[in-house]
């Protein structure tokens, strides 16, 4: 069911980079849940996207020196909700790793690339660029998500 | 994040986890998780019906520890998967290296299997 469109000031956090700032994540996508009156599973990917993409910049766009702020932005349109993180750190393009090889057997498994892949498979738009020395990722979740069968490669 | 582990138990060896299992949570179990499924050849079912997240680094967990025990002879199952649990490790491609059980008797029957 599509929601109906009650527009809602986009909701900002400001992050160090650093892990132990994923609680205030946490703290903040109660409330942007709340404010939009998510469901549960919504609430659920939408976590697990920015958690994975949060960490990735926690862990390689981050350079040497003073630290840095991560920049979110979220909002609901409609039957989605738009994402905009900003950091400062080096260019990092997560879009351009190499989508997960799915493994058939446990024994060739590598746990490698989970991050990204289950970025792409939960977000219905994923760009990247880098602008004025920040890497600004955007991306889009359904709010109803359908699960695509995991197609293997190679 | 906490692991329950039925000290009396033995081939397979019976633990539950609970929690998030997101950066912070798999780092205070990993030590523990790893030794009690991964160095020895005992069968381990896993409870993971307390468990109400999952990221990424905790897939890994679960993948390294059931390789390991594979590499021992030994097979590691999971059962109990909340919803949306189940769905982000169906999505992430691990329902089919590791079996993701309904409850605890199909975990002993992929077990026996």
């Amino acid at each position: 069911m599509i929601r109906e469109d009650h527009p809602v000031e986009p909701s900002r956090l400001t992050l160090f980079n650093r892990h132990d700032e994923l609680d205030q994540l946490a703290l903040w996508l109660e409330s942007f849940a709340s404010a939009n009156a998510l469901p549960a599973q919504a609430v659920f990917r939408l976590d697990l996207v920015l958690t994975e993409a949060i960490t990735n910049m926690m862990d390689y766009a981050h350079g040497p020196g003073a630290e840095e702020l991560i920049h979110l932005t979220g909002s609901v349109q409609g039957d989605h909700i738009d994402i905009e993180l900003i950091d400062g750190g080096p260019a990092f393009d997560p879009t351009t790793y190499k989508p997960a090889t799915l493994p058939k057997t446990l024994e060739e498994a590598t746990p490698g690339g989970l991050g990204i892949h289950l970025i792409r498979q939960y977000t219905s738009h994923l760009e990247y660029r880098h602008e004025n020395e920040h890497n600004v990722l955007n991306l889009r979740l359904p709010i109803q998500y359908t699960p695509q069968r995991t197609h293997r490669q190679g | 994040m906490d692991i329950l582990f039925d000290e009396a138990s033995h081939n397979p060896k019976r633990m539950s986890l609970s929690g998030r299992m997101d950066t912070k949570g798999t780092g205070l179990i990993e030590l523990r998780f790893t030794g009690l499924t991964a160095t020895d050849s005992d069968n381990v079912m896993v409870d993971m019906s307390q468990v109400d997240f999952i990221a990424s680094l905790g897939m890994r967990l679960l993948l390294s520890c059931a390789k390991a025990k594979s590499a021992r002879g030994g097979r590691m199952v999971m059962f109990g998967l909340q919803p949306m649990v189940l769905e982000a490790l169906e999505t992430a491609g691990i329902g089919s290296l590791i079996p993701l059980c309904a409850d605890e008797q199909s975990a002993l029957a992929s077990l026996a299997g």
